[in-house]
């Protein structure tokens, strides 16, 4: 038998789905362990940090890399695992694009702080006391991670040698990277730097409404809970907000099967530049009454004021990634 | 890709532009941009002298691409961009293959000689000259068959037919009754005119009207047809036409009518509105043409009586239904009008018989007018004008909100019928706000209508309903004396001052009521398009107006039954309300915007052609939807085709397409950043960098006339003609911010005059979306601005410009280009 390579798998600012994803592997997660040694993976094996920092550059074959760079300890963890592995892989959304965190991005850190500290309902805080970096008690001083300003994404941060997106990766789409990484232990072989582990095109290309489209445009928003949503027709024919056009494909339509709408987590497709841009664009041209001769503006406005909360909406998995990534604070 | 030769030229235009800029110098640095092989500095390029010298010299030195520096494209009076594109032909150079850099009057005209001005003309021929490099000759193969498609025999389509076939060319004119001629025959006496009181014997012109067209030797006339699908293939139009079986063939059939006598069936007859019936096997009126008998099936029993009797052996009860398929250059849609149906508004008491519409009337008239219920001889006839229409206000629900401008006219000239056939009886017209006979002929009827004794009411409908004292005691009637025993009684309310009827016979009440009994009344009700013309419409992808009509091309005041889709026209009163004068007007018109077309065979000069990547569209059919020109459809083969031969080069598609599979040749997204990348390289460092996209035909000629309307512009104000407001992306809008642009302004075509149909609402929509992210990233949102800019609107766009370069000021340079600059990678 071969050597085995090295694998790390390393948990940042994520909600931990990654990992599980790749627990919900079940016995294919073996496939991995067959070809590979995990060497570190501090969410399900008793690795500690120190052990990365004994490690020789370069030793770590292939590191799976999920969530997103928050704190300096993320960014460290991070420089850290590219000074040690061969191949940095960007494991699942909020790596990849920042995900569900990087919304955080429509504030910065202060805003962060105070919605979470100081002004939500719950929150006790007379003194405003905020978590600070250093905190002197009578046994010593305590430190934390340093907050940034703003979430980043892996790529930002380090050098990225693939990308494997999804909130989290699919079944499907970690068994390609396995493939991969099984083809590395075979023979050293890897795919083309920068590639992502998915499809190419926007999702509807593998969507299975996809012929229920017509040429109609969009009168009215709705929102899924409001109507009754055929399972059988496209959501946008249907009045609903679907990310699909603006999403890549690979996830194999899971959520549409489970008759909901894309939301967007495989991020933009190949030729797009961000996934809100290219949908406020075309929700900015189809959704319309159509009737478009004697029309007042205020009426015809109103079909995209429906639309309350474009970044949420447009950009729930991919801010950090977008032309404009973050609150620009522009004039202040 | 070969990149082109570039001939450029740089004009004084006499002094105007040398005056203000340095144009030595210019010429010095255009000599040094990539691909000049040749340049010329001249007095003034639009003399022909130095014109021909120059495009002389350009042939022999192979030049392929011409970039011209000195006035505007869009506005110059002596070098407009049409006379670039003939003179490229002239020189056998693609005509896609020029660009022009306004330094005219975008610049030398507006700004003071210096720096910044000769900055800001070489910042624009650089964006010129780099959207040059990327020109693509476009070259279409499609040629524009010699047959044309009229959809519709009447007035419009006979007219339309007969000049198509008169030059020479092939007219295929489908008919969905059974006879031509349309609404002609069935009006027993036509208008000559609006301008002229003479009147025609539809049943003397019609049969001469129709002859001269089917006479024709290259005119196919088809009656009993449909057009079954009809759709765009290689720039021309590809129709499946149905015809419903002929069970007597024209050809043998002598109209001796002997089946008709013989023949125990009888049937509906459209012809007369439904009101008069007919045989199974029959002509629905003695003047049809084509001149044959034909047979209802579904009122026909085949009891075989008719082939017994017929002398010609002309029938054949076992015909069959036959379709053929052809391709055509132009289609016409000639398809006429319908009266707006009132059935659903019980207050106009539809359903008694006697109730009757402007055209059944016509009907009764020619037979001879008695009461549709009892045959009885009409003593009293109410007409009621704006029946259903005019709807607007409260009245909103209760028909069509427009004037249908013939039934004013119309009644006057029925009633006058009436009071020619039956001498005692009484007439009253019942209006709502006012009588609207325009013109020299229809002022003249109502003149003679009031002179006869005529009644008039004004009044407000409330409803009509049965008489329940028709033919009863003559002592509870309500009105009048006269009044009694008549079969109808209509319900007024007053409207406005007058209490009283023009001869006092009518007099309101105290409550302002009023009630009319009738025997007849005539409801003038609205033209409206004929059914099914919509899904004609739908096929052909031409867009209609709320009211169902085609809405023109834009300029729509020099472009008359042209629509939306290229050689698709609209006559008759397909378009909207007509007499038939206007219709054979329209008819005629329309032919004569289709024959140059059809006989050049080629088709016109484009430059700018949408084209969709089949790897990477996703078949969301967005593109479809917004497309005003019908160019784009989904393909048998389930792929989302642009014809070029359509396509009008407004780049909606590239706006809304999710995945950039479309895009516009010559105008592409690539092209565009690359200007913008250019454009601002001689601005001062600090000056806010303002970038106008300002659309094709008014925004950008708004710029052009800054000096005519005493406005002014800074210097740090660059302008990219766009094809339409909507051609960009809002993706690249903000690609642009990233590229250090700190304010954009988008500028689209007045309200309901944008050349792209919707191209500007799509736009302020997309923009005012935009504009909501920007908010919520805290990027300025009047960085970024929509606003409705005409030709004339140079005021306009000046405030917009000056207050952006203020605010921007303020608010200083543009956080995501900085960001940009100073490097997003920075923290690794």
């Amino acid at each position: 038998m071969k050597n085995k390579i090295k694998i790390a798998i390393n948990w940042a600012g994520a909600c931990g789905g990654c990992d599980v994803a790749i627990l919900d592997l079940e016995e294919k997660v073996f496939d991995i362990t067959s070809i590979a040694d995990i060497v570190y993976w501090p969410v399900a094996m008793d690795f500690k940090r120190k052990d990365l920092f004994d490690y020789d550059d370069k030793s770590i074959d292939i590191t799976l890399f999920n969530g997103m760079i928050r704190t300096s300890e993320h960014k460290e963890d991070a420089q850290l695992l590219r000074k040690k592995s061969k191949v940095m892989i960007a494991f699942g959304s909020c790596a990849c694009f920042g995900g569900i965190p990087g919304m955080a991005n429509f504030t910065d850190k202060k805003g962060v702080f105070d919605c979470s500290y100081k002004d939500t309902a719950s929150s006790f805080n007379p003194d405003n006391i905020f978590p600070e970096i250093n905190v002197k008690k009578k046994s010593g001083t305590l430190t934390l991670p340093s907050f940034q300003n703003h979430v980043n994404t892996l790529d930002q941060v380090v050098d990225v040698d693939y990308f494997v997106p999804g909130c989290p990766p699919t079944y499907d789409i970690i068994l390609k990277a396995v493939t991969i990484i099984a083809g590395y232990a075979d023979n050293g072989d890897l795919p083309k730097k920068g590639t992502i582990i998915a499809g190419k095109n926007a999702l509807c290309s593998e969507c299975r409404r996809n012929n229920s489209m017509t040429s109609k445009v969009i009168e009215k928003i709705v929102r899924p809970h409001e109507k009754m949503i055929d399972p059988d027709i496209c959501f946008l024919e249907q009045g609903i907000i679907c990310m699909g056009p603006f999403t890549r494909s690979g996830c194999g339509s899971t959520c549409i099967d489970a008759n909901m709408p894309c939301r967007g987590c495989f991020g933009p497709a190949e030729n797009q530049y961000d996934q809100g841009t290219e949908a406020m664009s075309t929700f900015g041209s189809a959704v319309t009454t159509g009737q478009d001769d004697y029309i007042v503006r205020g009426e015809m406005l109103r079909p995209v004021n429906s639309i309350k909360d474009p970044l949420g909406t447009f950009y729930r998995f991919s801010l950090p990634n977008a032309i404009i990534n973050k609150n620009m604070k522009d004039g202040k | 890709m070969t990149y082109p030769k570039i001939g450029a030229v740089v004009c004084d235009c006499q002094g105007e532009i040398s005056s203000k800029i340095d144009t030595d110098l210019l010429f010095n640095k255009v000599m040094e941009l990539e691909n000049i092989i040749s340049i010329k500095h001249v007095q003034a390029l639009c003399q022909e002298k130095i014109l021909t010298s120059v495009f002389e010299e350009f042939v022999k030195e192979k030049v392929n691409a011409f970039l011209f520096i000195g006035c505007s494209a869009r506005s110059s009076l002596k070098f407009p961009e049409k006379k670039i594109s003939f003179l490229m032909n002239l020189y056998s150079m693609n005509p896609s293959m020029f660009e022009v850099a306004n330094i005219r009057e975008q610049c030398a005209w507006i700004h003071e000689k210096g720096e910044q001005s000769f900055n800001k003309a070489y910042d624009q021929i650089r964006m010129a000259h780099i959207r040059l490099i990327h020109d693509e000759p476009l070259i279409l193969n499609s040629v524009i068959e010699d047959k044309a498609l009229i959809i519709g025999g009447g007035a419009a389509g006979l007219e339309a037919a007969k000049n198509i076939a008169q030059v020479g060319l092939k007219a295929t004119l489908v008919e969905k009754n059974s006879y031509l001629g349309g609404r002609i025959p069935q009006i027993r006496i036509l208008f000559q005119s609006e301008n002229w009181n003479g009147k025609c014997i539809s049943h003397c012109v019609g049969p001469v009207h129709i002859n001269d067209t089917i006479v024709e030797p290259s005119v196919s006339a088809f009656v009993n047809s449909e057009i079954e699908t009809i759709e765009k293939r290689d720039g021309n139009f590809f129709a499946k036409i149905k015809k419903a079986p002929e069970y007597v063939d024209p050809d043998k059939c002598i109209s001796c009518g002997k089946c008709a006598e013989i023949c125990p069936e009888f049937a509906k007859n459209d012809f007369e509105e439904g009101l008069f019936i007919r045989k199974a096997i029959d002509k629905d009126f003695p003047m049809a043409i084509p001149d044959s008998f034909n047979i209802i099936k579904e009122f026909c029993t085949e009891c075989g009586k008719c082939l017994e009797v017929c002398p010609a052996d002309a029938i054949n009860l076992k015909a069959e239904e036959k379709c053929f398929e052809d391709y055509f250059g132009a289609v016409f849609l000639s398809t006429g009008f319908e009266h707006k149906s009132l059935g659903s508004l019980p207050e106009y008491g539809t359903k008694e018989p006697d109730v009757v519409t402007g055209m059944e009337f016509e009907r009764i008239i020619d037979h001879g007018l008695k009461c549709p219920s009892d045959q009885r001889e009409p003593d009293h006839i109410v007409f009621i004008l704006c029946a259903g229409s005019r709807a607007v206000g409260g009245k909103i629900s209760s028909g069509v909100p427009y004037c249908s401008k013939t039934c004013c006219a119309t009644t006057m000239k029925q009633a006058i019928q009436v009071s020619n056939m039956l001498i005692s009886a009484r007439i009253t017209i019942i209006y709502y706000y006012d009588i609207r006979t325009y013109e020299r002929t229809f002022e003249a009827l109502y003149n003679s209508a009031q002179s006869i004794g005529i009644e008039f009411v004004q009044g407000n409908l409330e409803s009509i309903e049965k008489n329940s004292n028709a033919h009863s005691e003559a002592n509870s009637g309500t009105g009048t004396e006269f009044d009694l025993n008549k079969g109808l009684k209509i319900k007024l309310e007053q409207l406005g001052e007058q209490k009283s009827s023009t001869m006092e016979d009518y007099v309101f009440n105290e409550q302002g009521k009023l009630e009319i009994d009738a025997d007849i009344i005539v409801l003038a009700s609205a033209q409206t398009p004929k059914k099914g013309s919509d899904s004609l419409a739908e096929k052909l992808k031409i867009p209609l107006d709320n009211a169902g009509f085609p809405i023109e091309n834009q300029p729509r005041i020099f472009r008359p039954t042209e629509t939306f889709v290229d050689r698709v026209y609209a006559a008759g009163a397909s378009t909207g309300p007509k007499v038939v004068q206007q219709a054979v007007e329209q008819g005629r018109a329309a032919a004569m915007n289709a024959i140059p077309r059809m006989l050049n065979k080629n088709l016109n000069i484009h430059k700018f052609a949408n084209y969709i990547d089949p790897e990477t569209c996703v078949n969301c059919r967005f593109c479809e939807t917004v497309c005003p020109h019908g160019a784009i459809s989904l393909t048998g083969d389930g792929i989302v085709m642009v014809d070029q031969a359509f396509c009008q080069g407004c780049g909606l598609c590239q706006a809304v397409c999710p995945t950039h599979a479309a895009s516009l040749t010559n105008f592409s997204e690539k092209q565009i950043l690359e200007q913008v990348d250019v454009a601002f390289d001689g601005l001062q460092q600090g000056e806010p960098k303002i970038l106008g996209l300002l659309c094709y035909w008014c925004s950008y000629s708004a710029a052009d006339f800054i000096k005519k309307y005493d406005c002014e512009l800074p210097t740090n104000f660059r302008v990219i003609r766009t094809r339409c407001s909507s051609s960009v992306h809002t993706s690249l809008l903000f690609e642009m911010f990233k590229r250090g642009v700190d304010g954009i302004i988008v500028g689209g075509c007045p309200v309901n005059s944008c050349h792209h149909l919707h191209g500007n609402y799509l736009s302020d929509r997309r923009i005012h979306l935009a504009s909501k992210l920007m908010d919520q990233l805290g990027l300025d949102s009047g960085r970024l601005i929509f606003d409705y800019i005409g030709v004339a609107d140079s005021k306009i766009l000046a405030t917009r410009v000056k207050a952006m370069d203020k605010k921007l000021r303020e608010l200083g340079a543009n956080p995501v280009g900085l960001q940009q600059q100073l490097g997003d990678k920075n923290e690794k």
